[in-house]
């Protein structure tokens, strides 16, 4: 229960205690080995199913985005995680067994994450997800209203960045990664959420669905420190002139502005897109998002010239598709084919 | 290390002093030193990073749990009680 | 002090933040064409009026004599210059508490009557001048004084209303609460932030990113109309201006 409080008799071998990457495993030891299962056992589904009942269809459809983009993150999230640790032990990081630890520790939550929302949807809001049981390893896709939006094609390039990375690539690929990953999707794209759930449980308080985001958060919330340790480590080596690591600030400034297109679509669909039923509100949305963007990317990592107006705008291109873009009709064609790879999946 | 009662927050309502009771009354339950839950409380607030930037815990209160009285360093003590029975 | 220094004087409209100010913002806003072409359609449908919300001047901490000195230089070089019997006709009627602060004080009269009036803060300033003393106090002072009174809340802030539509300024004003008049959107920052905002030292999207600026309103009509928003403050931050503080 309290493991770490015996570290200084039992000494350092081969291990640094001192390094942050070990704090942070440490902590998910204590904090992160929560049992899905218990908690849902512990808390149970039955006041979540009542207010659920409750809900109007516009605030359950609501909610529905919310979940959907969240269990898709969690799963290709939880996917990845065998090339973030392939990534962290690369010679590019002083290579270390604190950062590996660390890396499978996060492999181990978001595999846990996964697990969670796929319990509570199964068990909650499967009314709204007739499309929902297909794996994506097996044949399948995201949930139609994943791709209907902005985090569906985050999650897509997520992929395709952590692979580059872990699979030969340099420290600017690393870094395009890492920025993509901890700081836009779990940085921004689900602080955020978190930022919408709380709004949302105001109107619809779903106890075991609040305990659960309150664990998942709580992770995560490591799992964005330890994003950014990496990408100071690797801004340090560029700012020390090593060849290799020139060009990492401009890779994960370029990465921030390519992924607030995203978000910020998310961001509409989420709230505006269906008239905001249980009062999110996208103004104050967009302003947390920026928020937390400037403490990370301004604040934490400093990096250097950086074109505060390039994201704006970035976000005002995204928003103006936004506002032309019928979710609806994407929802519809994704459904359609998502019906077709399970029939194809089923003979 | 961030002390629980050095976290800074613009939404904090209860006090120091209610936060330390808080603390020594979870430590008493859990068998725990006070100092080491009030440790575990701010980590599950800030990750060591001395800011309070856990969304999911900060703003849970609202409107959804009366004891904590919507302060983002008590409801990150009853996720911390939570946990451990877990 | 030289007859040159003594020249330096600005008109008020050259200060900021001041109401006169904010006229010659409007003017210069009206009279960019680019915001007009920007802003075309803004407004419309929606309120398109901004408040720039410029909190906690340094009107507690600061004394006159912290201002510009070309603001206070000539009234400073009057009362020294004044001879103790008209100087002791022109306090007669001073307030009791600036002639209590003149007594408790050291030295020839001139210089314990000036030194009370420049180390006078700010934020009190506007009770404690009588109108003998307005007689010989430069006319930027006499006019500073009445916009403090008239302009910026008791708490030091300033609240300046921005009328736009359609890619023309409508009009400014200054309000001594937020709720005076409607309005689509408060930008909001420390005066400190401000400064750094309209000397182009702080960009905007920075400022709001980092906290040092907060942006309330229509977020869908700002990303809609960012360059128009972004221009908006850039013209403030070309229009020119000396600082009070």
């Amino acid at each position: 229960m309290d493991a770490s409080d015996s570290t200084p008799e039992s000494g350092a071998g081969r291990i640094d205690t001192d390094s942050t990457y070990y704090e942070l495993y440490q902590k998910s030891v204590e904090l992160g080995t929560w049992d899905a299962e218990k908690l849902v056992e512990k808390v149970g589904f039955e006041e979540d199913r009542e207010v659920w009942e409750s809900l109007a269809d516009d605030e359950k459809e609501q909610w529905a985005r919310v979940i959907s983009y969240f269990i898709d993150g969690e799963h290709a999230v939880a996917q990845d995680a065998r090339r973030i640790m392939t990534t962290v032990s690369t010679p590019w990081f002083d290579r270390s067994i604190e950062k590996e630890m660390f890396a499978s520790a996060l492999a181990l939550e978001e595999a846990k994450h996964t697990q969670f929302f796929d319990l509570y949807l199964s068990n909650v809001m499967i009314d709204k997800f007739p499309q929902y049981e297909l794996d994506t390893r097996r044949g399948g896709v995201q949930i139609p209203r994943t791709d209907a939006c902005g985090a569906g094609k985050m999650f897509d390039r997520q992929g395709t960045l952590q692979a580059q990375a872990a699979h030969g690539g340099d420290p600017v690929d690393i870094a395009r990664a890492a920025t993509n990953y901890h700081i836009g999707v779990e940085g921004i794209l689900a602080r955020g959420g978190y930022f919408a759930k709380n709004r949302m449980m105001q109107e619809a308080p779903l106890t075991l669905l609040n305990k659960g985001f309150q664990f998942i958060s709580t992770d995560e919330g490591r799992h964005i420190t330890f994003g950014l340790e990496l990408l100071e480590e690797l801004i340090e080596k560029e700012r020390q002139g090593v060849p290799e690591y020139q060009g990492v600030q401009n890779a994960i400034w370029e990465q921030a502005v390519e992924d607030i297109g995203y978000i910020t679509d998310t961001g509409y669909f989420i709230t505006g897109d269906i008239g905001d039923p249980l009062g999110v509100d996208f103004d104050d949305l967009v302003n947390r998002g920026a928020r937390l963007a400037g403490d990370m990317l301004f604040d934490t990592l400093d990096i250097d010239n950086a074109q505060p107006r390039d994201y704006m705008q970035a976000a005002a291109d995204a928003m103006e598709e936004a506002r032309d873009n019928d979710y609806g009709e994407v929802i519809e064609k994704y459904d359609h084919i998502y019906e077709q790879k399970k029939q194809a999946a089923g003979d | 290390m961030t002390k629980l009662t050095d976290i800074e927050g613009t939404d904090f309502t209860a006090s120091d002093e209610e936060i330390e009771a808080a603390v020594e009354d979870a430590a008493a339950d859990l068998g725990m030193a006070p100092e080491r839950v009030s440790e575990e409380v701010a980590y599950i607030l800030d990750s060591g990073s001395g800011r309070v930037n856990n969304e999911g815990v900060a703003g849970a209160a609202v409107g959804s749990n009366a004891d904590t009285h919507d302060d983002p360093r008590l409801e990150a003590l009853d996720v911390f009680k939570l946990r451990q029975e877990l | 002090m030289s007859a040159q220094q003594e020249e330096e004087t600005y008109e008020l409209e050259e200060y900021w933040p001041t109401t006169a100010w904010l006229e010659v913002y409007e003017a210069d806003l009206t009279a960019s064409e680019e915001l007009s072409e920007k802003m075309s359609g803004w407004g419309q449908g929606f309120n398109g009026d901004f408040v720039f919300e410029i909190n906690n001047l340094p009107i507690e901490e600061n004394t006159v004599g912290d201002l510009p000195e070309e603001v206070w230089s000539a009234l400073d070089t009057g009362i020294r210059q004044l001879p103790d019997g008209v100087l002791d006709t022109v306090l007669e009627d001073a307030p009791e508490e600036v002639q209590n602060g003149i007594e408790e004080r050291e030295g020839p009269l001139a210089e314990r009557a000036a030194n009370e009036l420049l180390e006078t803060r700010i934020e009190n300033a506007p009770d404690k001048v009588w109108e003998g003393l307005r007689r010989v106090m430069p006319e930027i002072l006499n006019d500073l004084l009445d916009e403090l009174e008239e302009n910026v809340t008791d708490e030091g802030h300033v609240y300046a209303w921005i009328g736009l539509e359609d890619g023309d300024c409508t009009g400014t004003d200054t309000l001594m609460e937020l709720d005076e008049r409607d309005k689509g959107f408060v930008l909001t920052g420390e005066y400190e932030q401000w400064v750094r905002l309209v000397t182009g030292e702080l960009d905007v999207v920075e400022g709001i990113m980092s906290g040092e600026l907060e942006l309330d309103g229509d977020m869908q009509k700002i990303l809609q109309y960012s360059d128009a928003a972004l221009l908006m403050t850039d013209v403030a931050s070309e229009t020119s201006k000396r600082f009070l503080f």
